[in-house]
């Protein structure tokens, strides 16, 4: 195990010339969730050397944003992090609106919080099936991509979309709360509150998942600050830090939520703290349907705009037409810059106006791409049948990384 | 502590908007650029959240966007240390240099990668995509981009891409 903490000489004092090790290339062809290349140097079956090579599935979304007007980056964004759309678009739409200076009515704020919450359920479900069947149970493979549906269902109901909602627009949200929706709501929380117990009989207490997770991948605290990891797993290794409390937007300043984080750091805190997570995401869906505060879904520099047509349409189906605003916005010239924690981690954005049509420079940094030291650091050390454990609970996904 | 009173011992030109959490902190002097990241560091900057450049006509800009996990009152700081370097005339390369003619050749600004190792990969990208040559990285090699990518620096505003040639006959 990687006892000794890392220093970035290493990488250079790795020697791995001669005929002692081979070389085993795992992937580019999908070798877990999604397309990258995994390059393992090995003594034996002693991990000696890792070098990631990502870059398959690069979608140049920063090129293409830069040509385009400011408001067709959000597809791109989304469709960047599939399983985790919502945070995407809130984190671009976070960083035009400090360009704008707007400000969205609390209603939306609400809204904006229990989307996003919903969708971090759905993404950590997700992290957990795809461990499942890294580990070979696909069971839990099955049954937690059977359990985000309820999940997504809801977000059908409140945006129109399954997965690629672009339900945040600048100054605030598309759609209101639908009828029915917190009694169904209910019904899928306390459905999901009854899953987790099952999961933790076959899953979380599973021995041969104990066995086979615990003090494999152990990240101490001090390597996780320095590396710079993320998220779920950077909580797992003891560091108290999420961009909710921290660095507050939506209406997480007015939540009531804890901060869950381990000690140990190694994969199984990672899938435990996961499960930890969903049980606060529940508890803040619960309040954001009680505290939801009345009032307009979208600030009133948006609402003048709207025309008469456009205006009928909102009061009568509580629904906001895109103004001509949306497609000729020219941000104020400057700089802006927006963290927001997805299920993975934090999304980073940077984007520099200079007032004209298009961004000027748009960059982001996603989770996975973050996440990345694990491999090069973590894995080295440990016997190549750890490395799917290691690979699946950082909940790593290639395309995010890429861009 | 107050943190606007430390960056101005850093540097002198210091932008800073409270209201945004952006923080901005320019030095001119390749020669500082170190210390003012180690002096950051020692303030408990501790990672790195990316890096990148921003190209203009004339320059490159280099940004190592900063944060902190350790401290608690800097938690909430996005901090921009910004370093330009102007970019040296495009070469006229002849007819058998054909791909490189007229593209700008890569700058060069020192690696922080001792300093932060979180910026390892960060860094790896800044150069394939702007050409910055990071001095003292231990692995500078393209990330993303294919091994054999011919063409130069595509996130430079000059870069023009071919297309795809398809004759149909």
């Amino acid at each position: 195990m990687s006892e000794k903490i890392f220093n970035i000489d290493d990488l250079q004092n790795i020697n791995v010339e001669g005929e002692k090790y081979i070389i085993l290339q795992i992937g580019p062809s999908h070798p877990g969730s999604g397309h990258m290349r995994i390059k393992v140097w090995l003594d034996g079956d002693i991990i000696v050397k890792v070098d990631p090579d990502i870059g398959f599935v690069h979608r140049t979304s920063e090129w293409l944003s830069e040509r385009r007007e400011w408001i067709k980056a959000v597809p791109i964004v989304e469709r960047i992090m599939l399983p985790d759309t919502v945070h995407a678009n809130l984190a671009y739409i976070l960083t035009v609106e400090k360009l704008l200076g707007i400000e969205p009515p609390p209603r939306a704020q609400y809204l904006r919080s229990l989307v996003a919450e919903i969708n971090r359920i759905t993404s950590h479900l997700y992290g957990i099936g795809i461990f499942g069947i890294f580990l070979g149970s696909s069971t839990v493979y099955m049954w937690a991509f059977g359990d985000r549906e309820p999940f997504i269902d809801l977000m059908e109901m409140l945006t129109g979309a399954r997965i690629t909602t672009s339900y945040i627009i600048p100054g605030g949200v598309r759609w209101d709360l639908p009828n029915g929706f917190k009694e169904r709501a209910e019904t899928v929380l306390q459905y999901m509150e009854r899953r987790l117990k099952d999961y933790e009989d076959i899953w979380v207490k599973n021995p041969v998942v104990q066995a086979r997770t615990i003090n494999v991948g152990i990240l101490k605290k001090e390597d996780a600050i320095s590396l710079g990891v993320v998220g779920p797993n950077l909580r797992a290794s003891g560091v108290y830090y999420d961009t909710r409390k921290h660095q507050p937007y939506a209406a997480y300043p007015n939540l009531d939520f804890e901060i869950p984080t381990m000690k140990n750091g190694d994969s199984y805190d990672r899938l435990l703290i996961r499960v930890e997570e969903i049980k606060q995401s529940i508890r803040m869906i619960r309040q954001i349907l009680k505290d939801l505060p009345e009032g307009k879904i979208v600030a009133d520099q948006i609402y003048n705009q709207l025309n008469p047509v456009m205006k009928k349409n909102y009061e009568e189906k509580k629904r906001v037409m895109f103004p001509a605003f949306m497609i000729h916005m020219r941000p104020p010239p400057g700089e802006a810059t927006a963290k927001v924690e997805a299920g993975r981690g934090e999304i980073f954005f940077y984007i520099k106006s200079t007032g004209d049509k298009y961004p000027y420079r748009f960059r982001w940094v996603t989770p996975s791409f973050r996440n990345l030291p694990f491999f090069t650091h973590v894995a080295v050390g440990h016997r190549l049948a750890d490395l799917p454990t290691i690979y699946g609970s950082i909940d790593y996904f290639p395309p995010e990384a890429d861009r | 502590m107050n943190i606007k009173d430390e960056l101005l011992k850093i540097s002198t030109n210091v932008v800073i908007d409270e209201k945004k959490a952006h923080y901005k902190i320019l030095i001119e002097d390749p020669a500082k650029l170190l210390d003012a990241a180690s002096t950051l560091k020692n303030l408990g900057f501790d990672h790195v959240v990316s890096v990148t450049g921003v190209d203009y006509p004339d320059k490159v800009e280099v940004i190592w966007h900063v944060s902190s996990y350790s401290v608690e009152d800097l938690k909430g700081i996005n901090l921009a240390l910004t370093f330009s370097v102007k970019k040296p005339e495009p070469v006229n390369h002849n007819e058998a240099q054909g791909n490189l003619a007229g593209k700008r050749p890569p700058v060069t600004v020192p690696s922080l990668v001792k300093i932060w190792p979180s910026a390892i990969f960060n860094e790896r990208e800044a150069f394939e995509m702007f050409g910055i040559i990071f001095e003292g990285h231990p692995d500078l090699r393209y990330l993303m981009l294919p091994e054999d990518f011919y063409e130069t620096w595509p996130m430079r505003k000059d870069f023009t891409y071919q297309r795809a040639k398809v004759f149909i006959e």
